[in-house]
């Protein structure tokens, strides 16, 4: 029964990296987590997370992180920590519900990660960015590249 | 091949591995679990974290305890008494767990399954340790390669701009202070800096040795002719890779575990010599002289 239960185990155990990569590919995980073993792959990852206010007129200007309040900077960096390790597999919903509640005079909040990673074609920095706008009537659009 | 055979494979035919040679690696997975969990007490890498340091710090003297308890003759009920604690620990830390984490994590649930002094276990408790340090080896490697940023030496030429000076100082070696400058006069989040692309032949042989050398040796450590040399060769390529990063804690766990594919029960000689290096690691953890040997707010 050990035997068996050991294995399956090392079966699993060296097959993950394969699920691992197309986690990768998929959500943008971080490669250096979730145990698929490819740290010193790639450099960690780098995200950054923009806040704009929304209206029916359009997208108000960013918010300046350094004029965050103490709870915002904490739900912001929770946030990019979380996003940093499992990509698109950590929804921007919870950061636009919380920035509608600190804000009560804005109509809608679009959440924006901006990640740059390296090229191997070019060897140089690609920007890449995906957005959410959430409104306070509750629809949600889709996550996506604008 | 059968499975079954498949998994004694890599075992020890002629039996040299006794039990008490896994029995000190398992004192020593308890050690290196021990260290981890005053090292997430006294140094916090992660904001949001959602177990705090008190937990850490309970955790850190449950698992000091089973390490010495493992010590004696009650090394299995040790692993068994450590293991939720380990896995509080690292549950308390995902999605932030590091690789390492997780290996010593599979290491000790080894131990709190298997019992090294039973014959048959000790057996199988050798093959599956001994398949880990495999896998991991060689999908690291693998990986290196798959992700395309070591064939032109993208990845190093990157660390040694922005990795930090530790990066530049070891692998900056490799370079002309010509090329040292030009990457360190890189904007790290402009798009147009670079091309990251060594112009050294030096650092594109290295980059390539790498990964070349991480899937070569743990593919050698499968055959029993090349196991001892590819063993050696992964400890030193492991700390190798270390001296610029310095993540020495997981340098010195992988190679405890590839220690187990080298004759001479080396786990079980130097021992001591671990444990009192665990115990070094915790004093500079604490403050004592030796930053050399720890990355500061990255012991995840």
């Amino acid at each position: 029964m050990k035997r068996r239960v050991v294995g399956v185990f090392l079966i699993a155990f060296a097959l993950w990296p394969l699920i691992h990569r197309d986690l990768v590919w998929r959500y943008d995980v971080d490669p250096w987590k979730l145990f698929g073993f490819a740290m010193y792959s790639v450099p960690g990852p780098m995200k950054t997370v923009r806040v704009f206010p929304m209206s029916q007129a359009g997208r108000g200007q960013m918010l300046d992180f350094e004029r965050y309040a103490p709870a915002e900077q904490r739900s912001v960096d929770r946030f990019r920590q979380r996003r940093r390790a499992l990509g698109r597999l950590a929804s921007m919903e919870p950061l636009g519900q919380r920035m509608l509640e600190l804000h009560p005079d804005w109509e809608g909040a679009t959440v924006a990660v901006v990640t740059l990673a390296l090229d191997p074609e070019t060897a140089r920095l690609q920007t890449s960015v995906r957005e959410q706008i959430l409104w306070r009537s509750g629809s949600v659009e889709p996550e996506r590249t604008p | 091949m059968a499975p079954g055979r498949l998994l004694d494979w890599i075992g020890d035919a002629s039996g040299s591995s006794s039990a008490r040679h896994l029995e000190a690696f398992r004192s020593l997975v308890l050690a290196h679990w021990a260290l981890q969990a005053w090292s997430w007490r006294l140094e916090p890498a992660v904001a949001g974290v959602p177990i705090g340091a008190h937990t850490f710090a309970v955790s850190g003297v449950v698992l000091t305890a089973c390490c010495v308890l493992s010590l004696g003759s009650r090394g299995r009920l040790a692993c068994i008494i450590a293991l939720p604690v380990a896995l509080l620990c690292a549950g308390g830390l995902f999605p932030f767990t590091a690789n390492h984490t997780f290996l010593a994590l599979v290491c000790l649930a080894a131990f709190a399954l298997l019992d090294p002094k039973l014959p048959e276990e000790g057996a199988l408790a050798l093959c599956a340790l001994r398949w880990l340090a495999v896998i991991v080896f060689c999908w690291a490697g693998v990986h290196k390669a798959w992700y395309g940023l070591y064939f032109g030496g993208e990845f190093l030429t990157w660390m040694i701009a922005h990795g930090g000076e530790r990066w530049g100082e070891v692998f900056g070696l490799a370079v002309s202070d010509v090329e040292l400058a030009r990457l360190e006069a890189y904007p790290r989040y402009s798009t147009e800096a670079g091309p990251y692309r060594a112009a050294s032949p030096l650092l594109v042989v290295l980059s390539n040795g790498v990964w070349l050398g991480e899937i070569a040796l743990g593919l050698g450590m499968l055959w029993r002719r090349t196991r001892t040399f590819a063993a050696l060769g992964a400890i030193g390529l492991t700390f190798g890779i270390q001296l610029a990063p310095r993540e020495f804690m997981f340098a010195l766990f992988y190679s405890q575990l590839l220690l187990l594919f080298v004759p001479g029960e080396w786990n079980r000689r130097l021992l001591v010599v671990f444990l009192v290096v665990y115990a070094y690691l915790l004093a500079v953890l604490l403050g004592a002289p030796g930053e050399f040997f720890l990355r500061r707010g990255g012991t995840l």
